[in-house]
């Protein structure tokens, strides 16, 4: 893909991150396991950290709708980006759904007018071929690949400082990560990290089921005179929020 | 048009009247029904099945419904329902941590409603493919707004004659070109020496209906 860098648009500490994340890559094991340095993508971590939404969903929110926004206003007459979106027709239905989402308030309508109206003419031009020719299909969605490298990135920041002390009282002190990626997060640790991680989880599920069972129990007739908590109130949200994650 | 008009098409039903009405509405006709046999199965979940062992087992295995479906399920806003159901998802979640595994958080099911979608949408392209020899669909295939990409490859996956194929195709053609009529328009009123030009409602929303199209999804 075209300049992926370039229009990323995430914050520079990001980015700063992000490329001591792929210069890791070739490291050996034990260089890996040495703590590593903090810097501003570790103290964006922390403050993600307090919002109660997954901090994994976040970045991967917030630098995908930048990318988007940046590549539908200054990306729209790229040779390289219009073929990519020609050749993959555009976004998968989950990607395609969080545009629609931002458009109205992040987007420029004519970029995406520009670029869709040219997906179309393609698809037109297939559909007047003769019946023999295969009606395309979405396939290799660019956001899917950004995604996914976004979530190895944010996955690899926490995995590393899963052992820190100030993380620790930071990771325990918010609501955690959503089920899918706490699951992967999982997948990358061992030993201690994923004691931690597998413990504290734990520990919040607790929390959470009471909460959903006392919701229930002062729903009954006979205990409805109690008083439902704002935190039993909204734990069926959070639960289903949890259990599935964001687009 | 005369498609295959040897070959008897099956007995007028439910589904059938079903899909005549969805033409009527905006959007890619089996989207339509989809959307709304997905929202009534939630609702039966929700009001019906929150203590059935079957269902509760497919939704434990699957650690809950996936992300698109689970919009639809806080949509539905029953939260006594939903808090019975992820209460039961959570404890199994909570209670397999407790065994440092990692392999067994991973869901052994897929989400019961997507494998409810995909039935669903067969069974109204199977309607589709075997009622389009009759004019009646025809015609209200013209006037909707016609499958979105992703079901009408799979109609014209099903229709064996070639003569079906093609005008389906030409039809969704010509659709296309109208809305891409209407996006041009949306993208020349932009333009500085037109900004004067009032943009309508329908090039407005052109390019929320290319993309709907393109993926299959009604917004």
């Amino acid at each position: 893909m075209r300049g992926r860098n370039q229009h990323i648009g995430w914050d520079e500490r990001l980015i700063e991150g992000f490329l001591s994340f792929l210069s890791r890559l070739g490291n050996d094991a034990k260089e890996a396991a040495k703590p590593r340095k903090k810097f501003l993508g570790y103290n964006d971590l922390l403050e993600l950290l307090k919002d109660p939404r997954c901090a994994v969903c976040q970045i991967k929110q917030r630098s995908m709708k930048h990318y988007v926004a940046t590549a539908f206003i200054e990306d729209v007459t790229d040779g390289e980006f219009r073929q990519e979106m020609r050749t993959t027709l555009g976004y998968c239905r989950r990607h395609s759904s969080f545009v629609l989402n931002i458009l109205p308030r992040t987007l420029h309508g004519m970029g995406v007018a520009i670029v869709y109206e040219d997906i179309l003419a393609q698809v037109q031009t297939i559909l007047m071929k003769t019946p023999h020719e295969n009606i395309p299909e979405q396939n290799n969605c660019a956001l899917c690949l950004f995604e996914s490298e976004l979530v190895d990135y944010a996955l690899q920041l926490i995995g590393d400082y899963c052992n820190d002390a100030e993380f620790q009282n930071a990771y325990t002190n918010s609501d955690g990560l959503c089920f899918p990626h706490m699951r992967s997060l999982c997948e990358r640790l061992s030993g201690d990290s994923l004691k931690f991680v597998l413990n504290d989880h734990q520990r919040k599920l607790s929390a959470l089921a009471t909460h959903l069972s006392e919701f229930q129990r002062k729903n009954d007739y006979r205990f409805n005179d109690e008083h439902i908590t704002e935190e039993e109130a909204k734990a069926w949200q959070t639960a289903v929020r949890f259990m599935a994650g964001e687009t | 048009m005369n498609l295959i008009r040897e070959q008897t098409p099956p007995e007028k039903f439910t589904g059938y009247f079903n899909v005549l009405e969805a033409c009527k509405q905006n959007g890619c006709p089996v989207c339509t029904l989809t959307e709304q046999s997905i929202r009534r199965h939630i609702d039966n979940i929700l009001y019906e099945n929150v203590n059935d062992p079957d269902t509760r087992i497919a939704l434990r295995s699957s650690r809950g419904m996936c992300v698109s479906h689970t919009d639809v399920l806080l949509k539905a806003g029953d939260a006594f329902g939903i808090s019975i159901l992820y209460e039961d998802i959570v404890r199994e979640v909570g209670s397999v941590m407790t065994q440092q595994s990692v392999r067994a958080l991973n869901a052994s099911r897929p989400c019961p409603v997507c494998q409810f979608k995909l039935s669903q949408e067969n069974h109204y392209i199977k309607t589709f493919k075997d009622h389009l020899v009759r004019q009646e669909l025809q015609d209200a295939l013209k006037e909707s707004s016609g499958l979105c990409l992703v079901h009408l490859r799979r109609v014209c996956d099903h229709l064996q004659d070639e003569e079906a194929q093609r005008w389906i195709r030409a039809l969704h053609a010509e659709k296309l070109e109208t809305l891409r009529a209407h996006m041009r328009e949306f993208i020349r009123k932009h333009e500085m020496q037109y900004s004067h030009e009032s943009v309508t409602e329908v090039e407005l929303q052109s390019c929320v209906v290319a993309i709907n199209i393109l993926v299959g999804m009604n917004a």
